[in-house]
């Protein structure tokens, strides 16, 4: 009974580990809005039981702290006693989750002050409908979401790039505002900074949520090759920056301008099927560890009303 | 602004196009296609055709496309810029609603105006230029950038892919 007890305790962050793992792979596969979705959805269920779980399994050494214990009330003898999870192990645990909460509360902040800063400023700029022109040579483009989002393009920018592939650039930066990216990005980022292992996650997303910008920008334009070249070229005149280390297939810019430049692909139906079943294991894993972790609690708190004990040790 | 219209694409031929009417219609229709979409006839697709252009989209075209042309221009050559068959008179109006905001500086030149993008011309905005673009106060990864930077390897690649193509 104990042993079914503790392989139900840590199924939840095997099954999220697995989730994490096979999110990207899966998110390839995907045309880019519902990868976008699925990425979003995978990396928050994951971030989300991962967390729970840690809580959980640190609460079972936080609850016998007398102080906590006398909140329930439980018996700090019987919870003891009926832990599943070691000492130790538990102790771990709840240190871990701490750092959880104080990383995403870290990184929530950090990037909620770029965020206000930079609207702040760019509302100084003036505007014409949702474009604002920054007078700047080096070419930059990027979507400030708000209430209304704006596009803010460089001069350098607008001069590099002909007509249509300007509509290319405006019609991508717009999509993103559309479609709420930030938000997309918001929730890639914080389920990253919960646990290292959905980083390769976050990437994908983001990918996913660029290349949903371009598809919706070959929409606008009908002309795939415009937009493909549109991004080739502001890439190639911005120059290089940092040094990647990244994938074979080269950087995000070149994988999106390859899959600009081939005809969009086919949706495949069992990919999703298979993340929706990952992502629903995970959710049950993570409901059966909780429903065994209130039976563990519900025992003890039988345990103090019933022997009268206080529940001190 | 998209006005969205779903057009049903099968094997190359357009066999439907329907003005979105509401979710639920999409979801019924979604449904009662489903028996019909097998392997041999390629997957019906949902594209979103663009409808008319919002008022303000105008105005944003206008001025890119007089950033983009650099000194001072006539308005015909503007409108030959911007492109898709606007009329003369729209881009006239457009120009000089911008020149009322501080967008846009005219000058006459014989009988025509001639017009010049201005960043700032009552020097209201102290902001630095190049703060506001990502690279400043740690945006580069916060805020979505139409292009990312590239490592040399990316360049090479990227060269041959744009070569690869003009040629192809």
């Amino acid at each position: 009974m104990s042993i079914a007890l503790s392989v139900a305790l840590y199924l939840p962050l095997l099954v999220s580990v697995a989730l994490a793992l096979a999110a990207p792979p899966v998110g390839r596969r995907m045309p880019p809005r519902t990868a976008a979705w699925a990425m979003a959805c995978a990396a928050l269920v994951a971030a989300g039981t991962w967390v729970t779980e840690l809580a959980m399994l640190g609460f079972t050494v936080v609850g016998q702290i007398p102080f906590v214990a006398a909140q329930g009330p439980w018996s700090v003898v019987a919870l003891e006693a009926d832990d599943p999870v070691s000492r130790q192990l538990a102790l771990v645990c709840a240190g871990v989750t701490l750092c959880v909460v104080v990383s995403v509360s870290l990184a929530s902040w950090q990037r909620g002050r770029v965020l206000v800063g930079a609207w702040r400023e760019c509302r100084r700029l003036p505007a014409t409908g949702d474009l604002a022109v920054v007078d700047d040579p080096m070419p930059s483009a990027f979507a400030l979401p708000g209430v209304p989002g704006r596009v803010v393009v460089s001069s350098g920018m607008l001069r590099l790039l002909d007509t249509r592939e300007r509509t290319a650039l405006l019609a991508h930066e717009r999509s993103h505002l559309r479609n709420r990216h930030h938000l997309f990005l918001l929730i890639l980022h914080l389920a990253a900074a919960v646990n290292p292992l959905l980083r390769p996650v976050a990437g994908a997303g983001a990918y996913a949520v660029e290349r949903w910008a371009d598809e919706d920008a070959c929409i606008v334009v009908q002309d795939r090759p415009v937009v493909a070249r549109a991004v080739a070229r502001s890439a190639l005149a911005t120059g290089t920056g940092r040094p990647g280390a990244l994938a074979a297939a080269g950087g995000p810019v070149p994988r999106r301008v390859r899959a600009l430049l081939d005809p969009p692909r086919q949706h495949r139906r069992l990919v999703v099927v298979i993340l929706a079943a990952l992502v629903v294991a995970c959710c049950a894993s993570l409901a059966l560890a909780a429903h065994d972790t209130e039976t563990l609690f519900e025992a003890a708190m039988r345990a103090c009303a019933a022997n009268g004990h206080p529940p001190v040790r | 602004m998209f006005v969205e219209f779903y057009v049903f694409v099968e094997r190359g031929k357009v066999v439907d196009v329907q003005r979105r009417q509401s979710f639920y219609n999409c979801v019924v229709d979604w449904v009662r296609t489903w028996g019909r979409r097998t392997a041999a006839r390629q997957m019906v697709r949902w594209q979103r055709v663009r409808g008319r252009r919002a008022p303000g989209e105008l105005e944003a075209e206008v001025l890119a496309a007089l950033w983009s042309l650099g000194g001072p221009v006539t308005a015909s050559v503007v409108r030959e810029r911007v492109g898709d068959g606007t009329a003369h008179t729209t881009v006239l109006t457009i120009l000089t609603r911008l020149c009322d905001k501080g967008l846009v500086s005219r000058r006459r030149a014989g009988r025509a105006h001639l017009y010049t993008a201005v960043y700032d011309e009552a020097g209201v905005a102290a902001a630095e230029m190049r703060s506001l673009l990502p690279e400043g106060a740690g945006r580069a990864d916060v805020l979505a950038r139409f292009v990312s930077d590239l490592s040399p390897e990316d360049e090479r690649l990227l060269q041959r892919l744009v070569n690869g193509h003009g040629q192809g």
